[in-house]
């Protein structure tokens, strides 16, 4: 995290599957990848909680108290 | 060089002909490694967000079904901001040319990665006969 950017790097990794295997389709594909999101607003960069869960990372990100959208009471006389 | 190359992002191809539709949402296309040894073959398939509980394998005859639901991880109070990974279902079809050994058949699902280990029935694996000198 820096500022409102967020870096996501990883590296998919692929195993070899043994010398006598004979490939009928090979789709998967491995490698690095990286990605930065530039996130809309302010952010509170000590409440980001990050989890992988079925190869599906999940990052939650709290606002900043600035960016929160806030009711303003009307007061009448 | 040994290093590895950089991935590209793809997106997730969408389902041609889905077979007979019954509720609506878009379905994907997993992509797929498949190899075989002599006395099985194995098939990986890319999943992502697809809990173990909810993939289903299917073996009628030669013809391998695949399918994971994927339970949507939006809440009702979100409101999208981006949406490049779309919520579906994935689907796919085989046809296997060898005969399976059914009760030996194997699925793991680490990761989003279903891994499927179909052994070879007796007959199917290849066999050399000896001859002997009378």
């Amino acid at each position: 995290m820096a500022g409102n950017k967020l870096a996501i790097i990883g590296e998919r990794k692929i195993q070899a599957e043994g010398e006598h295997v004979r490939y009928h389709r090979r789709e998967r594909e491995a490698g690095r990848f990286s990605r930065i999101v530039d996130l809309p607003g302010d952010v509170n960069a000590d409440s980001v909680d990050a989890k992988l869960v079925n190869g599906l990372l999940t990052v939650a990100i709290g606002k900043s108290e600035a960016a929160k959208s806030k009711q303003i009471a009307v007061k009448t006389r | 060089m040994t290093e590895s190359k950089e991935l590209q992002a793809k997106i997730k191809q969408e389902v041609a002909t889905p077979a007979e539709q019954t509720r609506p949402g878009l379905v994907f296309t997993p992509e797929v490694d498949i190899f075989e040894t002599e006395l099985e073959i194995t098939l990986l398939a890319d999943m992502p967000g697809v809990a173990a509980d909810d993939v289903t394998i299917d073996l009628r005859d030669d013809v391998l079904t695949l399918s994971g639901e994927v339970k949507p991880w939006e809440g009702p109070e979100e409101t999208d901001l981006v949406v490049e990974f779309e919520i579906g279902k994935y689907y796919r079809r085989f046809t296997l040319s060898d005969v399976i050994d059914r009760d030996k058949i194997d699925a793991k699902l680490e990761n989003g990665v279903l891994r499927l280990t179909l052994p070879k029935a007796k007959r199917a694996v290849p066999r050399q006969i000896a001859v002997k000198a009378g």
